[in-house]
């Protein structure tokens, strides 16, 4: 017993010195100003500063915004790398993924080749990771909160990018000398914000300048489709989500999907609940303010084909809503629709999608990509 | 003279229990996170039309079967838990001292977890395929569980003995549980946890064609074994001297508790403490160890604590629920404390 709480003290005091060294190293570093300073435009969680011979990369603390912010250090320079145990050599040649949001960015800029590790594969439908996997290029390396430490060491990444939890599961993984990047995308409350994400995974790779233009792109191509949905001259009245286990989730007013539904000019019934996550009802609440919403719109995750009927048997009260009964109900099949992997990058195909199917009047008539109008019986 | 006055206290004591019982229940159906106003609750509920179409859709379809839900699982845990403690003779045996509400866990553990890491695809999502999988799932491990347990009373002369093995199988079942939950997605475990704080608000009308059959036969059994009961409180030999089938009586107890406890359990997830604290409750009220009392008694009163609970966690001005675990014990600790607290004062 006291030897084991020996070594977790051990183990605490090495942590401690190496952060305190790490915040020493990055203050030496930061008495020369920036020659350039990356500011996201949508995004609100990080930053890149970039100095003679390396890049700084600072993301806000995923859950306490007074707190410091994690820092990266980024640098090609082997003199720099060589005085900076820490610093992250790019371009990353070798890198381990542990969501599969982070191989829709890295698809996006053509760095899958480089991953040699994925956690819980079986969640990433991308060919060429799948392809990967198969032929043992990129090695399991487990759930993505217990990653298996030695295969890593093994493997040897020049970088691993994480998504952070409220606990640190990576402490044995950083004390065995694998660099860690926080991914905080999913933390970006709007759908252009978790885009510009891309620049971040891009400054690992120095393809920012790629990464940039396909933000800009994007970011265009999202406010040309808010335009013609501001043309619509009615506001239709939306709710969203469904019960599990007796409680109705829905998103919050300022929340990655109320965003969505905010930019494709629909009066969402609880746009003035404020937060960014998602709120969690009663089914008599949510009845008594959407019984007589003119939409409804759902995220499912069904093998077979969705329908009506499928709603119904699963909670009969479904059918009592104004939404069920005019057959107004849009949505879409995450089983088959990948709207959590591909839509990331495409949040202006998910916004025309909205935009076309709550607003008839505007008789767009573009081919839908990942939501549909709920037909079947 | 001195029994004519407790024949009378009993019959106060169940006078009172059942106001109170129909007291919460229309409690239960005024009151929630959408004001109603009283009268329209009471034009309703003796039959009149209600301008109000949202409020009449959610009293009928949302707090009538919710209440119904609660009155239900509160009798059927207190009537198995009343159960369980006459048979081990242990004051601290519930329904789940079987096993059967951990095999229930690991059965909803197996398809929730497992499936999301398997194929792929987390449960959260998947609707109607999912929410009824659950309770098939969990009433399929809760079964799983009965049988073993029934198969091994038959090889077991020693209730004792059964009673470890049932300890046993919960603590298998959660390591069971645990490793799955090492292995799983965040989403996965989250639904998991959510219906690990069971809940009474699950069940629509159509759920309840199964839900209310299956109590019913199981309270309706109990009252059949209000004998037997009794026989076994005098000692297992004795029992037999009288000409009591031990074995046969055993056997019918622990399959009644097990349907309780498999079908409400399945359908609300483990509901703690009701069963253990009622019977007791009910003693300290009841003072006999007389069933022809305690197993109405248990019934009304677990009913109405639950009930009680429900209410509270469906508190107005709330929107959500909180989970009916957290309420059942905060309110259930309490209460036990201080009746074996005055029973102690009492005896000394």
């Amino acid at each position: 017993m006291i030897k084991k709480s020996g070594l977790f003290i051990l183990a605490l005091v090495a942590l401690v010195a190496c952060k305190q060294r790490k915040t020493e190293a990055d203050k030496g570093m930061q008495k020369n100003t920036p020659i350039a300073t990356y500011k996201p435009s949508y995004a609100n969680r990080f930053k890149v500063e970039y100095f003679k011979d390396h890049k700084r990369v600072e993301v806000v603390h995923p859950w306490d915004s007074t707190q410091a912010p994690i820092v990266s250090i980024l640098s090609e320079d082997s003199l720099f790398l060589q005085e900076n145990p820490d610093a992250i050599k790019i371009p990353v040649e070798r890198w381990v993924s542990v969501t599969s949001t982070q191989i829709s960015y890295a698809n996006e800029l053509e760095v899958l080749q480089q991953v040699v590790g994925m956690a819980e594969p079986q969640y990433v439908s991308n060919p060429i990771v799948q392809k990967g996997i198969r032929e043992g290029t990129i090695r399991n390396i487990g759930s993505a909160f217990a990653p298996d430490a030695e295969l890593l060491m093994a493997l040897h990444p020049d970088m691993m990018m994480i998504s952070p939890f409220k606990e640190d599961f990576y402490g044995p993984v950083r004390s065995a000398g694998i660099k860690i990047a926080t991914n905080c995308s999913y933390l970006e409350n709007t759908p252009l914000g978790r885009v510009e994400w891309l620049v971040y995974v891009a400054t690992f790779f120095n393809k920012e300048e790629q990464a940039k233009s396909i933000v800009e792109e994007i970011a265009k191509r999202y406010h040309d489709v808010k335009e013609i949905a501001l043309k619509a001259d009615s506001k239709p009245t939306v709710f969203t989500g469904k019960t599990y286990q007796g409680v109705w989730y829905t998103a919050a007013a300022e929340s990655y999907n109320a965003n969505f539904l905010k930019d494709a000019n629909v009066n969402y019934i609880f746009k003035d609940r404020h937060g960014t996550g998602s709120l969690s009802y009663d089914f008599e609440t949510v009845y008594e303010s959407a019984a007589n919403s003119e939409f409804w719109s759902l995220i499912v995750n069904s093998p077979e084909t969705y329908g009506y009927s499928l709603l119904s048997q699963e909670d009969e009260r479904y059918a009592d809503f104004r939404a069920f009964k005019e057959k107004n109900v849009i949505y879409s099949n995450s089983n088959k629709s990948m709207i959590y992997e591909k839509g990331l990058m495409e949040p202006d195909v998910i916004l025309q999608d909205l935009v076309q199917l709550l607003h008839p009047e505007l008789g767009l008539d573009k081919e839908l990509v990942y939501y549909q109008k709920l037909t079947k019986e | 003279m001195q029994k004519g006055e407790t024949k009378q206290r009993k019959r106060s004591a169940f006078i009172l229990l059942g106001i109170s019982l129909f007291v919460l229940f229309v409690l239960n159906i005024s009151l929630g996170s959408v004001y109603i106003p009283f009268q329209a609750v009471v034009k309703w509920m003796f039959g009149f039309q209600i301008s109000n179409e949202i409020w009449e859709n959610i009293l009928m379809k949302s707090r009538l079967p919710q209440a119904v839900t609660a009155l239900l699982a509160g009798a059927g845990l207190a009537a198995g838990g009343l159960q369980m403690q006459t048979l081990f003779r242990n004051p601290l045996a519930g329904p789940s001292i079987l096993g059967i509400s951990s095999g229930a866990g690991l059965g909803v553990a197996i398809v929730v977890l497992l499936f999301g890491a398997i194929q792929g695809i987390s449960l959260a999502g998947l609707g109607w395929f999912g929410s009824l999988t659950i309770t098939a799932a969990a009433f399929l491990g809760a079964i799983w569980v009965l049988f073993m347990v029934l198969f091994l009373a038959r090889k077991l002369k020693n209730n004792a003995m059964l009673l470890i093995v049932g300890i046993m199988v919960g603590y298998a079942s959660s390591a069971i549980v645990g490793l799955l939950q090492f292995l799983s997605t965040k989403e996965d475990i989250q639904s998991f946890v959510v219906w690990g704080l069971g809940s009474f608000n699950n069940l629509t009308w159509d759920r309840h064609t199964i839900f209310i059959p299956m109590v019913v036969i199981g309270l309706v059994g109990s009252l059949f074994l209000i004998k037997p009961l009794n026989v076994l409180l005098l000692g297992e030999n004795y029992a037999a001297n009288l000409g009591l089938n031990i074995k046969r009586s055993r056997l019918s107890i622990l399959v009644i508790t097990g349907l309780l406890t498999a079908t409400i359990t399945a359908f609300c997830g483990p509901v703690a403490f009701l069963g253990l604290a009622v019977p007791h409750l009910s003693k300290g009220i009841f003072k006999t160890a007389d069933h022809s009392v305690l197993i109405p008694a248990v019934m009304l009163f677990g009913g109405a604590l639950a009930l009680l609970c429900h209410l509270i966690a469906r508190m107005p001005g709330f929107d959500g629920t909180l989970p009916i675990n957290a309420v059942t014990s905060l309110i259930g600790a309490p209460i036990v404390v201080s009746v074996i607290l005055k029973r102690r004062s009492l005896t000394q």
